[in-house]
């Protein structure tokens, strides 16, 4: 009885461990797959050869990158530009989204449904009447033009994000802290805010990311190549007449290092809990 | 040093709920003032009003004599422990209790030496760099009267800090509570929905009921003279018995209970007040402890047969559940520990007469 238990037990894991392995190849392939390609000299995109690094391998389109096109410049454009929606996102969000979850006002209801309905749109509609007012707005092929687009995608999810949050952390805390001294505002940053820092973590990476990654609309507002960001560059490697596969295995690898190095900074803050012994277990 | 006067203070929240009608109270200098009442009756409104957490509709709020109406809660000077502890999680015990002096530019010698002080005063020394999650319920609410304590303010408040603590604890901090009070010689506000809490700590007591003020007075005068039926339900425990029925003349005044026919002739010192109401209908209040069964032979004149449903013996004291017969409506008697008569049997019980309520049946007031 005990044994055809445990052999069941056993089983069990391998068969989980079985799926989990397949799983993770899945995920790892293309990745494995970029490597590869950026490793290989010339341009080959397909081989025959199944070594983990070519046997060839080297790091002259890396070098070609950063020395013979302008990848530096869509990279400060691409990290000026994700900043400063991270930024806005970060500021509007975490205060709208107190607002919508401390106080009562007319049109609170409303404000969040229409937040949310927002959210229902696929972007790729909302891309020519976007462009009509940007055009309006003086704001076509200018980086604030895709930098408002971007927030204004961004921040419906944010303040819902932060606002849900915010629910969860009692109003007593602000209210002691108005007693022992605080304004309504300080006790926001000095109280609230910091014990929302997972949430506002997650506000900022979300941010960070609609902004790091976009394409779509970025092609259409943004013509100069001197203003283009990361995903522009990356797509031109890969050209109809003469596709670039190196160069674009390259540059995708580091595009993904800031996010990479963005998650890991953030992420031990994105512990959960943090109100923990505030109130009454 | 600190009074706190209510004047006609009215609050009506935004949905036109009235929590608190025209309310006037006066809180003396050094006063332990206790707010009771059932839940809902509108008691944390008072006082978060008076912390200035929610704004007052109507009528004045001052504290020495200084309106504070428009005042926000930092310019109040008073200090509130809350009944879910609202202690700040991200600090540790010690910058807990520093934070309001720290706000208030204390110089950090001072801070260091009122937070030590307050700690010591709170057996809480060794907890000082724990975080909250990382202490028990009593001994957060330990850390929640010390960030009160350490400002020295006028006003102390109190919104049910003890419903959250087991019993043995609660009793305990209670009496802790109490000599703070006597400790500090401040101005307390207490809210609570305990009578007994109440009873025990409060100078005054001030008892509502659906955001009216029902009753304001000490202790034991509550007890001894409830102002209307209400009141004397509510303090007390076991609560007092009420008996319906109407008083009638038949040598001097008896009162003729509705519901089985049994008569209790009232005490000479009742007539005079009551003479008004004679032929009407009334309510009989006895507390239990004033009904005992009565003693054989002698021949009580107050005394009734009523039918034992059950006791719960206690050792110090056995509570009697009994019903009186036509209906159900239970009542109950206290009687010392060593009589314990049988459940399902019938007793003869006295009823002591010279401790009874008289109420208004209509108006509910005591006549
Ligand atoms: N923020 C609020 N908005 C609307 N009604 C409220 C609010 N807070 C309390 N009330 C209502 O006011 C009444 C008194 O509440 P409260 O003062 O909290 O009672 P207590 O503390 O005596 O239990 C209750 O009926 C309650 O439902
Ligand atoms: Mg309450």
């Amino acid at each position: 009885m005990a044994t055809q238990h445990r052999r069941l037990n056993i089983a069990l894991k391998l068969f989980t461990h079985g799926v989990l392995i397949v799983f993770t190849l899945i995920a790892v392939f293309p990745i494995w797959q970029v490597v590869n390609i950026s490793l290989r000299p010339g341009n080959q995109l397909l081989t025959t050869s199944l070594e983990a690094i070519p046997a060839d391998a080297t790091t002259q389109n890396f070098v070609q990158l950063f020395t013979e096109r302008d990848f530096l410049l869509w990279m400060r454009n691409s990290v000026l530009v994700a900043l400063t929606v991270t930024l806005t996102g970060v500021a509007l969000a975490s205060t709208a989204g107190y607002a919508f979850s401390r106080f009562s006002f007319i049109g609170k209801k409303i404000g969040l449904f229409t937040l949310l309905t927002t959210q229902m749109f696929p972007p790729t509609m909302l891309l020519l009447p976007m462009y009509i007012m940007l055009i309006h707005l003086g704001l076509i092929n200018t980086h604030l033009g895709v930098i408002i687009i971007y927030s204004a995608t961004a921040l419906p999810f944010c303040i819902w994000t932060m606002k849900g949050y915010y629910d969860t952390i009692p109003t007593s805390l602000e209210e002691a802290a108005m007693i022992d001294g605080c304004s309504p505002f300080s006790a926001f940053y000095k109280i609230v805010l910091p014990l929302a820092a997972p949430a506002l973590v997650i506000t900022a990476l979300f941010s960070f990311m609609t902004a790091w990654s976009e394409y779509v609309v970025a092609a259409q507002v943004l013509q100069d190549t001197s203003l283009w960001t990361l995903p522009l560059g990356l797509k031109s490697f890969e050209a109809s007449m003469s596709a670039e596969w190196g160069l674009y295995g390259a540059s995708s690898i580091i595009v993904t290092i800031p996010v990479v190095i963005l998650f890991l900074l953030l992420s031990r803050w994105l512990v959960s809990g943090l109100t923990l012994g505030s109130v009454k277990g | 040093m600190a009074s706190v006067r209510l004047e006609s203070v009215k609050k009506v929240y935004d949905g036109g709920q009235v929590a608190v009608h025209g309310m006037d109270l006066d809180i003396h200098d050094k006063e332990f003032i206790v707010l009771v009442g059932p839940s809902g009756c509108g008691k944390s409104t008072t006082l978060r009003m008076i912390a200035g957490l929610e704004e007052v509709t109507e009528g004045t709020i001052s504290i020495d004599g200084q309106a504070v109406n428009d005042a926000p809660p930092k310019d109040r000077d008073i200090a509130m422990v809350f009944q879910n502890y609202a202690l700040y999680p991200h600090m540790s015990v010690y910058e807990n209790m520093a934070f309001g002096l720290k706000l208030r530019k204390f110089p950090a010698k001072e801070i260091e030496q009122r937070v030590h002080e307050a700690a010591s005063i709170l057996g809480i020394e060794n907890l000082l760099d724990r975080k909250p999650k990382a202490l028990s319920g009593g001994q957060r609410q330990r850390v929640a009267l010390g960030r009160a304590i350490v400002r020295k303010p006028k006003v102390f408040l109190f919104d049910e800090p003890l419903s959250n603590l087991d019993a043995k604890l609660r009793v305990q901090t209670r009496t802790e509570i109490s000599k703070l009070h006597h400790r500090l010689a401040a101005t307390m506000v207490y809210v609570t929905h305990d009578q007994m809490e109440a009873m025990t700590l409060g100078d005054r007591i001030v008892v509502m009921k659906d955001g009216h003020v029902q009753q304001i007075a000490p202790p034991l005068e509550l007890y001894h003279h409830p102002c209307n039926k209400f009141v004397a339900g509510f303090i007390g425990s076991p609560a007092m018995n009420f008996f319906s029925g109407t008083l009638q003349r038949k040598n001097g005044v008896v009162f003729h209970a509705d519901t089985n026919g049994f008569q209790l002739p009232v005490e000479k010192k009742h007539h005079k007040q009551l003479s008004k109401h004679i032929g009407k209908s009334v309510t009989l209040g006895l507390r239990p402890e004033h009904i005992a069964p009565k003693p054989s032979g002698k021949a009580g004149k107050a005394k009734a047969r009523v039918h034992v449903e059950v006791v719960e013996p206690m050792g110090n004291e056995s509570l009697v559940y009994f019903t009186t017969g036509k209906d159900s409506i239970q009542y109950v008697a206290r009687l010392n520990g060593i009589q314990i008569p049988d459940a399902g049997k019938t007793l003869d019980l006295a009823f002591d007469m010279s401790q009874a309520h008289f109420f208004d049946a209509a108006t509910e007031k005591v006549i």
